[in-house]
């Protein structure tokens, strides 16, 4: 029974990574959009 | 704009859409009939050695390996209030205990049920550990039948 | 400032969350530590069926001439991206919780197949979005995709109910709504969980969305300018 606390630790580790992934991947692609638009008002 | 993407999102958008198919499929067709004890017991002749599911709770007592290496398990099921015997070949998951409520796929050879899968059908109750601990199974498992 | 507030309320009642799931609540009588996997597998589910909820509404809202305006086509396809994130989620967290209590990573069971038809139907969703057409056209397309998929979440949902499956009944939203939890912390963090995992998706449609409107704005920039250059073509040959 003991050995069901790494199904727990994976299981709350990959939601962590899951999200925390998720929000870099936002950051990213909305630096990217504001840089293309902020080029494109520039030429 | 170029073509070449767009047409590559139609081919996900379609390759999506029959994903569901077979998965809708594959569902209709793996799923094994479940029977509960006093049912498969009852339709012990007409079934012959086609496999199904057999699903109720472990005789308290009932569980003896006959093997050496743990992978022979003989063991009794019971629903409403008829018991099967089970001879089970594999790991069983840890919660195979006195009680559980356990799925177990096979055929009927005679009258014991061999099997080789074992599954644990656990419901939707939960509570934190008592100290007195039931000898009784506490009621037929939910969701057996 | 309401998305900086939105995000820190988010954090921090998912650190909460993990406090009590990990170290205040009993294990189960049962299962033991295992079952604490359900205050993460359970509000993910939640947050799933919340996601596509939204896009079925905005998706509506768009439809219906009254109310139509750009923003709800952007709600509704960026709602329906953090749904599929956590659809995903939930099938994995509910794989690692199948393996040690039932005994198997992965069964053809009435509610794991349906939600992975759910998976599949919203990445299908999330692919038409992106097929040129006009913004209206598209928009339409997809908004019917959107309520046609939708119907799957109540099969989804009532899965357990109907069919015989392997996996249990809700313990909260079951048919008589008794909710089957002794005690006091774990029917309060599984409440508490979903509580956290509903601010959690306001923060993230709420970036999304954000990031769909700056890439509207790029589109229709992009779409002026291709205009204009058709139309100096034009002329020059004249």
């Amino acid at each position: 029974m003991d050995d069901n606390w790494g199904y727990v630790a994976a299981g709350y580790g990959l939601t962590a990574g899951v999200v925390a992934a998720y929000v870099v991947w936002l950051r990213v692609r909305i630096r990217r959009a504001e840089r293309s638009l902020r080029d494109e008002a520039d030429g | 704009m170029a073509r070449r993407p767009r047409a590559r999102y139609v081919a996900v958008a379609v390759a999506c859409l029959v994903a569901v198919v077979v998965m809708i499929r594959l569902m209709a067709d793996n799923t094994v009939f479940l029977e509960p004890v006093s049912e498969a017991v009852a339709k012990r002749d007409e079934q012959g050695s086609r496999a199904f599911r057999m699903g109720g709770s472990v005789v308290p007592g009932s569980i003896r390996e006959t093997g050496d290496d743990g992978r022979d398990i003989r063991f009794q099921l019971t629903e409403g209030g008829v018991v099967a015997d089970v001879a089970f070949s594999g790991s069983p998951p840890d919660l195979f205990t006195d009680c559980a409520p356990v799925v177990v796929e096979g055929n009927w050879e005679g009258t014991t049920f061999v099997s080789d899968e074992l599954l644990i059908k656990h419901g939707n109750e939960y509570e934190p550990p008592s100290d007195t601990a039931a000898q009784e199974c506490p009621e037929e498992p939910e969701g057996v039948r | 400032m309401t998305g900086k507030l939105l995000g820190v309320a988010s954090g921090v009642s998912l650190a909460v969350l993990a406090v009590l799931a990990l170290v205040v609540v009993p294990p189960d009588a049962v299962q033991g530590d295992a079952q604490r996997l359900m205050y993460v597998h359970v509000p993910t589910a939640w947050l799933a069926y919340l996601a596509f909820f939204v896009t079925a509404v905005a998706s509506v809202l768009w439809l219906w001439p009254r109310t139509r305006a750009p923003h709800w086509d952007l709600l509704a396809g960026s709602s329906a991206e953090v749904g599929v994130v956590f659809t995903g989620l939930t099938l994995a967290l509910g794989s690692l919780w199948g393996r040690p209590i039932w005994g198997t990573w992965w069964e053809w069971d009435a509610r794991l197949t349906t939600t992975l038809v759910l998976f599949f139907l919203y990445v299908g969703y999330l692919a038409l979005r992106r097929t040129g057409a006009t913004a209206d056209e598209r928009g339409k397309r997809c908004a019917i995709a959107a309520l046609i998929a939708f119907a799957d979440v109540p099969v989804v949902h009532f899965s357990v109910t109907w069919w015989e499956t392997l996996h249990q009944d809700a313990t909260v939203f079951n048919p008589d709504l008794d909710v089957r939890m002794e005690g006091f912390w774990m029917p309060f963090t599984l409440v508490f969980s979903v509580l956290a995992f509903t601010l959690l998706y306001a923060t993230l449609v709420r970036t999304r969305l954000r990031l769909a409107e700056l890439d509207e704005g790029r589109e229709e920039r992009e779409l002026q300018r291709a205009i204009e250059e058709r139309r100096r073509a034009e002329v020059v040959p004249a």
